[in-house]
């Protein structure tokens, strides 16, 4: 039972900890990218669209990843070039991200009597790893996606904290002026990461459809940017730190979709509020700005 | 690119912007949707301001929007994001229909004011949660804002499928209220209720409040220089606190008003996301109550139009969301291009 709730943690976790990390990306740049749960939907839609429409797994990871590059570009341009309130921005992206994604799914699947599935990803367990007792069972026996969330979470550690590549992001986040003194290329650097960053927010999105309820709906992502979002913050905007937090509401989750099914006397929608009111407790618990990158949210214009 | 800047092309810029790029976006869309563009058009202008009919679907919708907008106004003004404004209608909704079921026995201009405030009450203290957060110990209140719409919807639907449930069992709603908690109509045999007055007077408050006291100007100052007003002496956590109030307590009156004047009861989805059209209605009013009266009927006559559009051609409802996002977006577009830097 534990193996269970846990194992499937660890799956609900997957597109969370892929648009943590995407958002961690953005943010140790300096750009608060609050549209994330728009470039989520969006690209939860791509890469349902796409997967459904070429019969390809593959191509729906793909879409899912373009959309959300997309998305980071104009995140981009809204807040580096237009230097717009990030705040606002991020809004606006989020509305029309909820809109564009309902439309297109109306538009091209609307007509259809049955909501259109797809096979989606299933469980390929690793060999060997998989075969090891408890720990196998709940992390080597998943989808290639949450595979991948686990090589993403090193590489992206590795990156940010010991290449000169993941010093440079950290280094506009902080200071761009200094940056900028010192022969960095601000808007360059942080156009990277903002189109980097909201690739992977796109993929956590795609994962819905692709690994998860494999199928569209309209409030499929649900809160999870939101989330994602928050536990960036309580991940003290640190690769393995957030990605720990994501592990943690995946169990959190899972537990709670555990309760539903076991037929206790709990009443569904009590139980559907856990994972929210979690959240803003752990924004309570862990909700400071230590770690924060010091010019998050503020353009940086060249005097 | 050199922009003059007087006054009027300042003042429309963003609104124009918002149309003409609203209908580069869109026509294409409704094209892709198979539908015809002469019908839509048609469509959207008869069901926003073309006809009668459309007409009170317009005032309906203007009016939560309306009374939304002018809270989210007060709130943007001091510097917080309120985006919970959706979870507040919802807690509103749900203590005026409480009151609704349970004082039928209370006469009407006794028992009206009586749900206004406290829809008041309920929504401002579910406003209360994230600014204290916020002001005590620096969370967000954008993200639990946000976070705590999905409770509120949750304990509304727990609430009308448990304790508040009706009599039909298939549907997630509670009894209709008492005869004495429902809003007078103010067009005769039309849904058009007095909930828009009461929107109206609260506007001519807000307006009044903004500009015409001293706790107006503190909110000002408060919002454009926090530093300022740190060194000026001012109690800025209490005039945040204030302004989140303010701005949920009006939230709640929106629910109210759904159910008083509209509804005559309470349904899971009594709104279609008003507390999130709401932003760009305050928004595109400048942050000014005069302003938001004018967004918030180009909003709620957009909205009854884009849903006759659906009714007649099929287009996704979707697209109202669409041009939310891009109405915000045109507004942060032109004060980028007015000021060169961030305004707003």
């Amino acid at each position: 039972m534990i193996e269970d709730i846990l194992s499937a943690g660890v799956r609900i976790a997957a597109p969370i900890a892929f648009a943590c990390l995407g958002e961690l990306i953005n943010q140790r740049s300096g750009i608060m990218n609050l549209g994330i749960e728009g470039i989520m939907l969006i690209s939860a839609f791509s890469g349902f669209a796409g997967a459904f429409l070429t019969g390809s797994l593959l191509v729906g990871v793909l879409f899912g990843l373009i959309a959300g590059a997309l998305m980071g570009l104009l995140v981009g341009v809204l807040s580096i070039k237009l230097k717009a309130n990030q705040v606002i921005a991020g809004i606006a992206i989020w509305i029309f991200g909820v809109g564009l994604s309902i439309y297109a799914y109306r538009a091209i699947f609307g007509g259809m009597s049955i909501p259109p599935t797809i096979e989606g990803f299933k469980a390929t367990p690793i060999p060997i790893l998989g075969d090891i007792p408890v720990i196998g069972e709940i992390l080597f026996r998943q989808n290639v996606l949450v595979y991948l969330s686990y090589l993403l979470v090193f590489a992206l550690w590795f990156i940010l904290i010991r290449t000169k590549l993941g010093l440079k992001i950290t280094a506009v986040g902080e200071d761009p002026k200094v940056a900028d003194i010192s022969g960095i290329n601000v808007f360059k650097m942080r156009y990277f990461a903002v189109i980097a960053g909201s690739a992977l927010i796109g993929l956590g999105g795609a994962y819905l459809p692709l690994a998860y309820i494999h199928t569209f709906a309209e409030n499929v992502v649900s809160g999870r940017g939101w989330i994602a979002f928050s536990l960036v913050i309580f991940g003290r905007w640190h690769p393995l730190k957030t990605f720990a937090a994501a592990l943690m509401f995946g169990i959190i989750d899972a537990s709670q979709l555990y309760i539903q099914g076991s037929g206790f006397a709990v009443p569904l929608e009590l139980m559907l509020m856990l994972p929210y009111l979690f959240t803003i407790l752990v924004l309570v618990i862990g909700g400071t700005k230590s770690g924060m990158p010091a010019s998050l949210g503020k353009p940086y214009s060249r005097e | 690119m050199k922009i003059p800047k007087d006054r009027i092309f300042r003042l429309l810029l963003a609104p124009v912007m918002a149309i003409i790029v609203s209908i580069v976006i869109c026509v294409p869309l409704i094209v892709l949707a198979g539908a015809d563009i002469v019908e839509a058009a048609t469509a959207l202008i008869l069901g926003s301001f073309g006809t009668g009919y459309g007409l009170v679907g317009t005032l309906i919708k203007t009016t939560p929007l309306l009374l939304i907008g002018l809270g989210l106004t007060v709130c943007f003004k001091s510097g917080l994001y309120n985006i919970g404004a959706e979870g507040q209608l919802y807690m509103g909704a749900l203590v005026a229909t409480f009151l609704g079921l349970n004082l039928g026995g209370i006469i009407s201009p006794l028992l009206i004011p009586i749900m206004i405030i406290f829809a008041f009450l309920m929504g401002a203290l579910w406003a209360l949660i994230p600014v204290i957060l916020k002001v005590y110990r620096g969370i967000s209140e954008i993200i639990s804002s946000f976070l705590l719409n999905f409770v509120a919807t949750y304990i509304v639907l727990f609430m009308i499928l448990g304790p508040m449930k009706g009599p039909n069992p298939g549907l997630a709603q509670t009894y209709y209220i008492s005869e004495n908690a429902i809003l007078p109509s103010i067009i005769a045999n039309t849904r058009a209720h007095f909930g828009f007055i009461i929107a109206i007077l609260i506007a001519a408050s807000v307006y009044f409040l903004m500009y015409k006291t001293v706790w107006g100007n503190k909110l000002k100052i408060v919002g454009a220089q926090p530093e300022v007003a740190v060194v000026a002496g001012l109690n800025v956590k209490r005039v945040l606190i204030y302004a989140m109030v303010i701005s949920g307590g009006l939230a709640g009156i929106a629910g109210m008003v759904e159910v008083s004047g509209l509804h005559y009861k309470l349904l899971a989805d009594i709104s279609p996301g008003y507390g999130y059209i709401a932003i760009a209605v305050a928004l595109l009013g400048k942050l000014n109550p005069a302003g938001v009266v004018m967004a918030s009927i180009f909003m709620g006559g957009l909205m009854n139009g884009v849903m006759e559009m659906q009714r007649v051609t099929g287009i996704p409802v979707g697209i109202v969301y669409i041009v939310q996002g891009i109405v915000i977006l045109t507004i942060i577009i032109s004060e980028a291009l007015l000021y060169g830097r961030r305004k707003i």
